[in-house]
């Protein structure tokens, strides 16, 4: 019996003594990183404790690679939530919404040159010449910026929760989405004088802007309230379409339910279909004719994101899943015809096609 | 040669004379017993020695069971909210219960073991598997139980300390402990300041303070019992307790200022009649907790201000008669009554639950052992909840062997947040149902504990629990909780408690791994890749020793643990790196006439490991403590 007692305390104390060492993680891969002919997908990455991430999808070859920002930058992480990105001057801009700032990576290597700090909230960037770019931000402020010093070089309060600006001619528009909260406005920013020249009146949460063949600008309002519940005070979306000139209402097509609110817009090859989402999947326009489609050109259950590749004429959709996991991206022809899909980061929501065409 | 090293080591101590002595806990003969101790047949119990109890008293709860167990603790941080994650379930799944009152606040269900000073308790015992048979909604995991026990031997006991600890750390504490034979009264008040600033690494790589983690906390406990003629035993207890904290974001947001306001009162009155064959208990309690978070962000937008306030109303009548040599009988009603007011809710939440229950323990004198079924059924808001029965047996296998089997089926009810939370909360959520099975094999050598004492346990669990709910998207916009995975958990949990004497040093060697894999067993969807993968952050292995040695008044107490990768997404494509943390605790106990004064230095997190619990919330690197106690 006396063996065993000393058996017994000398495996005890060897498992204590021992404990586990930690690994030491692999060096990640260093790839050569190209975005120039690339399809960037950013993924807002688990909110809020996690950090959202680049994807870059090679046409050419057909493969991902994840998290293009940690490999060029020694698994430094970007921050939460990374909302969208633009690239120009050589220079990657990626506006990370809710950590108040914007990382700048050299274009070719995704090297981090600066970080631009206490931007609040910023949500969509937009160029303006070569040093001056607009930022909306949820302060209610359109942000301009010095792309060279990073410097605010003036602030332009604007209507609540702005979101996706559009650029024609000398004048930007900017999309008063509301935030949280409501807002049905359209800012009208001259580009020369960052001054606002107007306020257009439109229907409730304007979420997604786009240009057409005639180069008429088309504003999808989504309506008051939120997908996947039904409030009282829901109203209908509009699709509607502007004369830049003198902002001018040219058409306006009422969504047939308070329930459901159509969102993003884009616009295909030759800027004369229009798709969004809506109950039940991807929807198809054409500007050309007045009514509204009531089946879904491509049925799916999750979407989020959506985008339009000008270089191969296909359409992006984004899959969340569940939000808590990779998502996918999947690829239509505008006729319809599913090409392929594949696996990016946590939460893809938006696509930057490089080159930049327009 | 560390080997070798071991083996000298163990000659000599098996060499000599061991002895009982005060790192054993002192099994005292408790007025109080309970269900918890009676009718958990076959199910494996925990409790915490008076020394550990003791060694720790300046911990929370949630520190407590993070050193001393394998059990992981969810923490956001120094002084943040911790939650537990009992067998590969979730903090909903672990009911928290003093006096055998359940504390999970109804709207969320998940007690902050962060709040809950360590201090304040005699006996905290933690039961491990399903318990839904004797104690109702939401013991999946597992539960743990906090108590004062009353003694009644005549006796006065003063104690009050203060420690001050890095990144400026405060606490006091005093005690007051007094019987007559008659009376007995338990007073405990706590004080505790921190900044808890402590360096971490940032997103850039630098070394920052961290901001915003500065906690006020203090806190009074007071039990008065009464024993009258050995035959009725009355007690009343009340606790009141408030938090001022600031709450720091994670590492990949942008800094706030939030704050949260945590105030709590609860009382608790009790009486309890022993008679020939048994005894009587009826008791009573009022939960009360007020919440006040606050965001005071710049952006209008995202400024948020809620204030939660839960009340809840309790009682209780059992009894337990002992029928023959063989048959113990027991069995009760529970009525509780919980109520909750918030902006978050389109009108005030309220549930009326009743419980009844009954239990037939089987002793099997001859053989050694002891077989148990218990019944319950509750009732809330005019539906049924799920039956839950349990059956469990345990007793001598073989020598130094015996064994313990338990099955149950048990029941997690929707939280007030999942049902009514507008407008997304989901008023069609079906409570969560599981079955639990779990068996252990104990080798216990305690032919001589004056020598030598171990304790070798095993234990394998399994369960499947259905309708788990979970927060999903529907679309973009919203997300709603709905009945949606199956999960299976199951797991082994290896545990040894060793105590022994060398020379005049008393110990104890003692540790626990864990291999718990808890995994979904539905899929939500075309690309949803989660099936049969391993649930967020649930580790897979954790481990937990210690080694203490007690010498004339001098504690030393080293404790490892090691917490293995947690996944952060459903389809495991990330995950948190493991951590090891080790801690040291030495203490000398000083007697001056009758007076005692204890002093302690503890270095916390010894090799400096940098470590995330919840993704991108830091955890502090090595820290320290310094403590006087003095018992008069």
């Amino acid at each position: 019996m006396k063996n065993s007692y000393r058996l017994y305390i000398l495996i005890l104390i060897v498992i204590i003594l021992s404990g586990c060492k930690k690994d030491d993680e692999p060096p990640e891969n260093q790839i050569q990183i190209n975005i120039t002919n690339g399809v960037i997908i950013v993924n807002e990455g688990l909110f809020p404790t996690g950090s959202g991430t680049l994807s870059l999808y090679n046409r050419l070859s057909g493969e991902t690679n994840h998290k293009i920002y940690q490999q060029a930058n020694n698994g430094k992480l970007l921050g939460n939530i990374v909302q969208s990105v633009n690239v120009f001057n050589n220079k990657v801009f990626i506006i990370v919404n809710n950590a108040d700032k914007i990382e700048v990576a050299e274009s070719t290597t995704m090297k981090a040159i600066a970080t631009i700090k206490n931007i609040p909230y910023p949500r969509y960037m937009l160029e303006i010449d070569s040093i001056k770019a607009y930022i909306t931000c949820w302060d209610n402020t359109v942000k301009v910026i010095d792309t060279e010093s990073y410097d605010i070089i003036k602030s332009i309060p604007v209507g609540t929760g702005p979101e996706k600006l559009l650029k024609t001619g000398n004048k930007v528009f900017v999309l008063n989405q509301g935030g949280f909260d409501i807002d049905s406005t359209i800012t009208v920013i001259d580009t020369e004088s960052d001054e606002v020249i107007e306020t257009i009146q439109v229907f409730p949460k304007p979420t997604g802007i786009t240009t057409d063949k005639n180069n008429h600008i088309w504003v999808l309002c989504s309506g008051r309230g939120w997908n996947g519940i039904q409030l009282q005070d829901d109203s209908e979306g509009h699709l509607i379409c502007l004369n830049p000139a003198d902002y001018s209402i040219l058409h306006d097509i009422e969504f047939p339910s308070k329930k459901e609110h159509p969102v993003k817009l884009v616009a295909g090859k030759d800027r004369d279909n229009l798709y969004y989402y809506y109950t039940g999947g991807l929807y198809r326009f054409n500007i050309d004719s007045i009514n509204i489609s009531t089946e879904p050109f491509i049925k799916r259950n999750m979407y989020y994101g959506l985008g339009f590749d000008r270089v191969n004429d296909l359409i992006y959709i984004s899959d969340p899943v569940d939000y808590v996991q990779e998502g996918w991206v999947l690829r239509y022809t505008e006729t319809g015809t599913a090409v392929d899909s594949f696996k990016v980061g946590i939460i893809p929501g938006e696509f930057y096609f490089m080159p930049k065409l327009y | 040669m560390l080997i070798t090293g071991l083996i000298f080591l163990s000659t000599l101590m098996l060499a000599q004379n061991v002895l009982n002595d005060t790192v054993y806990e002192l099994s005292q003969v408790r007025i109080t017993s309970s269900r918890l101790n009676n009718f958990s047949t076959g199910l494996k119990i925990q409790k915490f020695d008076s020394l550990t109890l003791d060694l720790n008293k300046d911990l929370s709860l949630a520190g407590l069971i993070s050193t001393q167990t394998p059990i992981y603790i969810k923490s956001y941080g120094q002084g943040s909210l911790a939650t537990i994650s009992f067998r590969g379930t979730s903090a909903t799944h672990t009911g928290i219960y003093w006096n055998g009152i359940r504390l999970n606040p109804p709207n969320i269900e998940m007690e902050d073991l962060s709040l809950i000073p360590s201090s304040f308790f005699n006996s905290v015992g933690i039961l491990h598997g399903g318990s839904g048979s004797l104690f109702g909604n939401g013991n999946i995991g597992g539960s743990i139980h906090l108590r004062n026990e009353p003694d009644f031997r005549k006796d006065k006991k003063f104690n009050i300390g203060i420690s001050a600890g890095s990144f400026q750390n405060y606490s006091a504490s005093a005690g007051y402990e007094f019987s007559d034979g008659k009376w007995w009264s338990g007073t405990r008040l706590i004080y505790h300041n921190a900044k808890n600033d402590f360096p971490y690494t940032n997103l850039e790589d630098k070394t920052e303070k961290r901001q915003n983690a500065a906690l006020l906390q203090y806190g009074i406990m007071q039990d008065v019992y009464r024993l009258i003629k050995n035959r009725h035993l009355f007690g009343a207890s009340f606790w009141y307790q408030f938090t001022d904290r600031q709450i720091p974001g994670s590492l990949t947001e942008k800094q706030d200022d939030a704050t949260q306001k945590d105030e709590s009162v609860r009382a608790l009155v009790k009486w309890k009649k022993f008679q020939k064959k048994g005894y009587l208990t009826a008791k009573a309690a009022f939960l009360h907790n007020d919440l006040h978070y606050f965001n005071p962000d710049t952006i209008t937008v995202l400024m948020i201000e809620n204030k939660i306030k839960t009340n809840t109303l309790t009682g209780e009548v059992l009894i337990n008669h002992k029928l023959n040599r063989r048959f113990i009988l027991n069995g009760g009603i529970n009525y509780r009554y919980d109520k909750c007011k918030t902006i978050a809710y389109k009108e005030d939440a309220v549930r009326n639950t009743i419980g009844i229950y009954t239990s037939v323990l089987y002793l099997l004198p001859s053989i050694n052992w002891k077989a148990d079924v218990n019944l319950r059924q509750e009732f809330y808001n005019n539906s049924w909840a799920p039956f839950t029965p349990s059956f469990g047996a345990e007793g001598k296998i073989w020598k130094f062997v015996s064994g313990k089997i338990n099955i149950s089926r048990n029941f997690r009810s929707p939280t007030f947040n999942e049902l009514y939370w507008y407008p997304l909360g989901n008023k069609d959520l079906k409570p969560e149902i599981s079955w639990n099975e779990e068996a252990s094999l104990i080798f216990r050598l305690d032919k001589n504990p004056d020598k030598f004492y171990s304790d070798f346990i095993i234990t394998g669990y399994n369960s499947l629990i259905d309708n788990y709910i979970l927060w999903l998207p529907v679309t973009a916009d919203v997300w709603m909780p709905k009945n949606i995975q199956k999960v299976w958990a199951r797991g082994i949990e290896i545990e040894e408690n060793a105590k022994f004497k060398v020379k005049k040093v008393n110990c104890k060697i003692s540790f626990a791994y864990t291999y718990s894999r808890s995994t979904n067993r539905e899929k939500t969807g075309e690309n949803d890749r989660s099936y049969n993968k391993q649930l967020i952050y649930v580790p897979e292995h954790s481990f937990s020793g210690q080694a203490m040695f007690v010498f004339r008044g001098f504690v030393f107490s080293y404790l490892q643990s090691f917490t293995g990768e947690r996944y952060v997404t459903r389809d495991c494509s990330e995950f948190l790196p493991a951590y090891n943390i080790g801690d040291l605790q030495l203490s000398k106990t000083f007697d001056i006439k009758m007076k005692k004064i204890k002093v302690q230095f503890e270095i916390h997190n010894i090799w400096d490991e940098e470590y995330h619990a919840i993704q991108n919330f830091p955890m502090p690197g090595r820290y320290f403590r310094f403590l006087i106690n003095f018992i008069l």
